[in-house]
């Protein structure tokens, strides 16, 4: 799994840390950290809440386009 | 019981995720472990071990029983192995062999009599070959079953 670095740019475009987010989101900075890293992936449900924590749409921070 | 489910978990999805992937480590851990140990108790202490091994014996087909009961309810069965006659077919057989050469070795251990070793693997080979694959299909057939059942039953296509 790649990098989620869209995540990484609208949670700085916030001016948000891990942490803050974590806290929106009702989760651990770790996990905030993994899901950024591509270690982690999240169920659609933690992706709604980022995205509403986030003021982005799923598409925005989470769609990926089909390897070739 | 409803008290702990009213609890508030501490842990997000993903610690929650690997909590339960550890304690499914755990969980096969003490398995095997059990069975390691109840196999060692059995050649080192002989027949006597069949007392003190009394307790170990019921967790172990306590927990077995339990997840086998539990995994065909929820439709489940295993990652690569399919319920089969075939895969059935090897799986009893690899556990005739297992346990067949493993009571062979303990009566030879326990009586020094090669041909009472020779009828103690064929015996309890035999004996473990059929009941697992009898095991192993009623399990199957339940399995099915139930699949069958869950895949037509709730939230079915309109």
């Amino acid at each position: 799994m790649s990098k989620n670095l869209r995540l990484k740019a609208a949670r700085a475009e916030r001016d948000m840390t891990q942490q803050a987010l974590a806290e929106a989101a009702g989760v651990s900075r770790q996990t905030i950290n993994a899901i950024e890293k591509g270690e982690y992936n999240p169920t659609i449900r933690l992706c709604l809440t980022i995205c509403h924590a986030l003021g982005k749409t799923l598409d925005e921070l989470f769609w990926e386009e089909k390897e070739q | 019981m409803k008290l702990f489910q009213e609890k508030k978990n501490n842990l997000d999805e993903m610690q929650e995720q690997k909590l339960l992937k550890l304690e499914s480590r755990g969980f096969w851990l003490l398995w095997w472990g059990l069975l390691a140990a109840m196999a060692v108790q059995l050649l080192v202490y002989g027949v006597e071990a069949y007392r003190l091994l009394l307790g170990e014996w019921a967790v172990f087909m306590l927990s077995s029983v339990y997840v086998t009961a539990a995994c065909i309810k929820q439709g489940l069965w295993d990652r690569k192995l399919k319920p089969n006659f075939k895969t059935n077919l090897l799986m009893s057989l690899l556990a005739g062999v297992v346990s067949g050469g493993f009571m062979g070795i303990y009566s030879y251990r326990s009586f020094g009599a090669a041909e009472a070793a020779f009828w103690t693997v064929a015996l309890v080979g035999g004996c473990t070959f059929v009941l697992c694959l009898l095991a192993l299909s009623l399990s199957a057939a339940a399995y099915k079953k139930r699949r069958q059942k869950l895949d037509e039953g709730e939230g079915s296509e309109e």
